[in-house]
């Protein structure tokens, strides 16, 4: 057993049971190659080579002569192999790219529709026909040009010709047909033309809602807006319609407005939300100047920006609820305590100013009717750098907008939180924040107090709102009265709209400038909510670089272009939106001097 | 229990450490070489035949891939731990395992583009005539050399007869690539085992006459055919896999960068080296063809130093078998040769083709263990 086991190999096996074992020695390391190879010649015959091997085996032969076919079919197929190589090289590196282009595949791509929350259709695919030439398969190419010339009038003749005997597989002829012209086309039957499906995107709104609903590529990719933020959802097979939280009716009037007013007080741009501030849905949301999604190509760049979302600005005095709030919530004072306003204030070698100075003391409710910087920068002081920082992050203004969309720009903070950046970003400069972060910012100070993230998709119980408490409900409170009292007593008088209580806030800030701010060039906008009894809806509009009317006022502050605009909007949307326009007297707010003055008066 | 007897200090050594003493390491090197850069490789053509086949997970193609290529190694290795008897003997079952499932097929395959040619097993399905081709030709090395040893063993006639009966099948699925490489196979085989001339031109004549039968009588295989000689015709596939390969020049387009890939046709299969091409260029393309070359000859080299004659047959066959669909699959892809179905070993996407090249690379791997004798005859 051993000495079979020995020997391993049916060969050697064999050896032994014949008796004839060979007096080839055992290679006692096989696995070495001997230093020195011998020719080929030796091993055809290695009797004559290798004399101490005696070899008598049929089995030997048979395997020196397997090596030498061996050899054979070695050489084959590296014979075989350098003749791939060639060919390769030749096809790899010597042969000119083919410039002819076969035809293109069959697109199949769905898309599913999306609706407003009432069911209005904002963007749905359709089928198209595209035609297309196989020039070597049309038969007579003058007769076929004649023929389709008939069809397309527009089409160069010349040209057509030139594509009908071009030398490439396949020619667009013209795209986008509609199913009767596809079926025109057909009828006259001619060889080598035919069609393609191409699915088309959409939009029947046209400019209306651009910014929000997006656009697609010509392949269906989202690119822009809800198109690109619900892309997945969308291109997946068979997905059901996408709603979105708009009011189409709200966003038509809200568009319109603007539109009158960018033409009216010749601005750079402006721009509106309108927000349902205890869900957090967004009615509309519109950007001047917007652009057609049906036709994207035909516009700007910046037709593309949607500024509501991607501008940011130093708003200004809009931000003065906040320190309100901010105040109140820390306890630091009441609603009566008079401040010295009348007194300068330095700040680190900085005078504020205020733009209508006063000569007496003011308490909270005046401070904010009357925007006085030097009132909001000591109640901020009051307050605290640490209380303001917390303030504005529960407020969501130190992070993009979470929302859908990806069009959302992140705030500008300063990096360092010194003194004078407390009092300046009291009254909203020195922190650029997009006009819908501090839209949602005031929603959450006058819905209760709860800071709820916007949505652009219809809420559902699978898009829930999550609210989180940011300032006590009777805070929310004060801060309803104290705007209240802005539109009734204050610089928000041209926003009101009779019969339904609007509470509102003008802000107008000089844009940044090189090392300042430029007086000349203003960012104006007007921050609205309505109902009083029980805030709602919150209307916010910007404007970017207004310019003065003559006659109306010498300064193109919000409150004579953001607040009246504001006005028009909620003058229209408030009966789509089911909010009754009340007849009897609606209260004042409690600071005013007459709680209840007779309906002639009423703002 | 060799070695034990040869060098007792080697006595304690384990099983592992006796596996890779005697493995030839390189021969191991390139293979898990090509398997990786099959795996990698798979990267690119993976997505295009999602997309094409609207499968949503892009890498879908990709984790099949890997998944095969793992069982495959392992496979592999466990045929090479196998001592030379033994991996005959489980070649010699596969032979007889895959001529049942093949008729087993025959009755209750599943049919995809007309032929029936697979075994489901859920999302999976194997194609038996694939395990055909190495096991054949180990039992026609092994009939041959024991013929020789014997003359009175009737191994040619036992060859044929087995031969014949595969052939029958293979044609009656209908699957004439498979069983032209069967039959170059088993002639390779044949002429290594020394084959007279009056044999070959029976084969040659046979291997004619076949093919001319198969011409007229399947109408797939005169439909390739006469597609591949007609230039003007058809010939959406190869013209693809050329246009590919031109367009990626010396350097390629990079990876992942190829648009071709997206309309060619069984592109992560039979024509994965089209899309190499395009996307890493001539170089690269020519470094695994080079290594797919190192792969089999140095299973060739090997097979010129074994002493033992059924070892040496065995290992140039299954060499000349993997030689065999390098270069028809190469060729395929040059529109150098018609399109046969046939995949480019070790890297292509396929399950069974997978399985049964690394079943032959154990093979390979087994029968050139080094042990005493094995080697240095005659040197």
């Amino acid at each position: 057993m051993n000495r079979s086991s020995f020997n391993k190999g049916p060969t050697d096996k064999k050896r032994v049971n014949k008796g004839l074992v060979s007096k080839r020695p055992v290679n006692k390391l096989p696995f070495k190659r001997p230093p020195v190879k011998l020719p080929d010649a030796h091993m055809q015959n290695p009797h004559m080579q290798i004399p101490h091997m005696v070899v008598a085996d049929k089995e030997f032969e048979a395997v020196s002569e397997g090596r030498i076919r061996i050899r054979i079919g070695m050489f084959t197929f590296v014979f075989m192999l350098v003749i791939f190589v060639l060919r390769f090289a030749e096809i790899s590196l010597f042969t000119a790219l083919e410039t002819k282009r076969s035809l293109p595949p069959q697109i199949t791509t769905t898309r599913a529709d999306i609706f407003d929350r009432n069911g209005e259709m904002l963007a749905t695919t359709l089928q198209t026909y595209s035609l297309f030439a196989e020039p070597k398969r049309v038969w007579n190419v003058q007769e076929t040009a004649d023929r389709l010339l008939e069809i397309f009038p527009n089409q160069e003749r010349s040209a057509l010709i030139s594509k009908l005997s071009s030398n490439r597989d396949f020619v667009w002829l013209q795209r986008g047909l509609t199913p009767q012209m596809k079926q025109v086309v057909f009828d006259i039957g001619l060889p080598g033309i035919d069609f393609r499906i191409e699915p088309k995107r959409v939009y029947p709104l046209g400019h209306t809602a651009s910014h929000i609903i997006g656009f697609t590529d010509l392949d269906l990719r989202g690119r822009g807006g809800a198109e690109r933020a619900f892309d997945t959802h969308l291109s997946s097979v068979n997905a059901p319609p996408k709603t979105l939280s708009i009011d189409i009716r709200v966003q038509h009037a809200l568009s319109e407005a603007l539109r009158v007013g960018l033409a009216r007080y010749k601005a750079n741009s402006n721009s509106g939300v309108v927000l349902n501030i205890k869900t957090g849905e967004i009615l509309a949301m519109a950007s001047l100047p917007n652009y057609n999604p049906n036709n994207v190509a035909a516009f700007s760049d910046d037709s593309r920006f949607n500024h509501a979302s991607m501008s940011t600005y130093d708003l200004g005095s809009v931000f003065k609820p906040i320190t309100m709030a901010l105040a109140l919530e820390t306890g630091v004072t009441d609603l009566t305590e008079e401040f010295p306003v009348q007194d300068p204030l330095k700040v680190r070698n900085n005078l504020i100013r205020d733009d209508h100075y006063s000569a007496k003391p003011m308490a909270m409710p005046e401070i904010l009717a009357q925007s006085s910087n030097r009132g909001t920068a000591l109640l901020a002081i009051r307050s605290g750098a640490q209380a303001q920082i917390k303030m504005l992050k529960d407020l969501g203004l130190f992070d993009r907008v979470p929302f859908e969309l990806l069009e959302n720009a992140k705030p500008q903070l300063q990096s360092e939180w010194q003194d004078i950046t407390l009092v300046t970003v009291s009254y909203g400069h020195g922190i650029s924040v997009t006009p819908l972060a501090l839209a949602v910012a005031m929603g959450a100070l006058l819905n209760g107090g709860e800071y709820i993230a916007p949505t652009i998709a219809k809420r559902s119980a699978a898009n829930p709102a999550q609210p989180k408490r940011v300032v006590s409900e009777q805070t929310s409170q004060h801060i309803r009265d104290l705007m209240r009292f802005v539109v009734t007593d204050g610089t928000g008088k041209n926003a009101a709209v009779k019969g339904y209580g609007v509470m509102g806030k003008t802000g107008t800030a000089d844009k940044p400038s090189y090392g300042g701010y430029d007086e000349k060039r203003l960012v104006s906008s007007f921050v609205g909510a309505f109902p009083y009894e029980d805030p709602t809806y919150l209307v916010m509009i910007t404007y970017d670089e207004p310019k003065i009317i003559k006659g109306i006022s010498n300064r193109a502050t919000a409150g004579w272009n953001a607040a009246p605009t504001t006005r028009n909007v909620i003058e229209r949307i408030a009966p789509i939106l089911g909010v009754e326009r009340r007849l009897d007297p609606i209260a004042m707010s409690p600071f005013s001097k007459g709680s209840f003055p007779n309906e002639s008066a009423l703002p | 229990m060799i070695s034990a007897v040869m060098t007792p200090s080697r006595t304690n050594r384990s099983f592992l450490f006796e596996w890779w003493r005697s493995i030839d390491h390189i021969s191991l090197a390139f293979l898990v070489c090509l398997i990786g850069a099959g795996l990698v490789l798979s990267m690119a053509s993976s997505p295009a035949a999602s997309a094409r086949m609207n499968v949503i997970d892009p890498f879908h193609f990709l984790y099949r891939h890997a998944m095969f290529a793992g069982l495959g190694l392992l496979g592999a290795f466990t045929v090479s731990t196998l001592s030379v008897q033994n991996a005959r003997r489980i070649a010699v079952l596969a032979l007889f395992g895959a001529i049942i499932l093949m008729l087993y097929v025959m009755f209750n395959g599943h049919t995809v583009k007309g032929a029936t040619r697979w075994l489901r097993f859920g999302s999976f399905s194997l194609q038996p005539s694939e395990f055909v081709k190495p096991a054949f030709i180990v039992f026609a090395a092994w009939m041959f050399s024991a013929q020789k040893r014997d003359p009175n063993v009737p191994g040619v006639m036992l060859v044929f007869i087995i031969y014949m009966a595969l052939i029958a099948i293979l044609l009656q699925q209908p699957d004439f690539g498979q069983s032209f490489l069967l039959t170059l196979c088993f002639a390779a085989v044949f002429f290594f085992a020394g084959l007279s001339l009056g044999w070959m031109l029976f084969l040659m004549g046979v291997s004619i006459l076949g093919s001319m039968g198969a011409f007229f009588v399947l109408p797939h295989v005169r439909d390739r055919v006469m597609k591949f000689l007609n230039t003007d015709g058809d010939n959406y596939q190869t013209d693809k896999a050329i246009e590919a390969i031109s367009s990626g020049g010396f350097l390629g387009k990079g990876p992942g960068e190829g648009t071709v890939k997206f309309r060619l046709p069984d592109g992560h299969t039979d024509f994965i080296f089209a899309i190499v091409s395009e996307e890493f260029g001539f170089l690269l393309s020519m470094c695994l063809v080079a290594l797919l070359a190192a792969f089999v000859l140095r299973a060739f080299r090997n097979a010129l130093r074994l002493n033992d004659y059924f070892c040496q047959l065995a290992v140039a066959g299954l060499a000349t078998m993997i030689g065999i669909q390098t270069i028809i699959n190469l060729y395929v892809n040059l529109k150098m040769a018609p399109p046969k179905g046939m995949t480019l070993p070790f890297i292509s996407y396929g399950g069974s083709s997978m399985l049964a090249l690394c079943l032959a690379a154990g093979l390979i791997l087994a029968f050139t263990r080094r042990r005493p004798g094995a080697y240095g005859y005659g040197q």
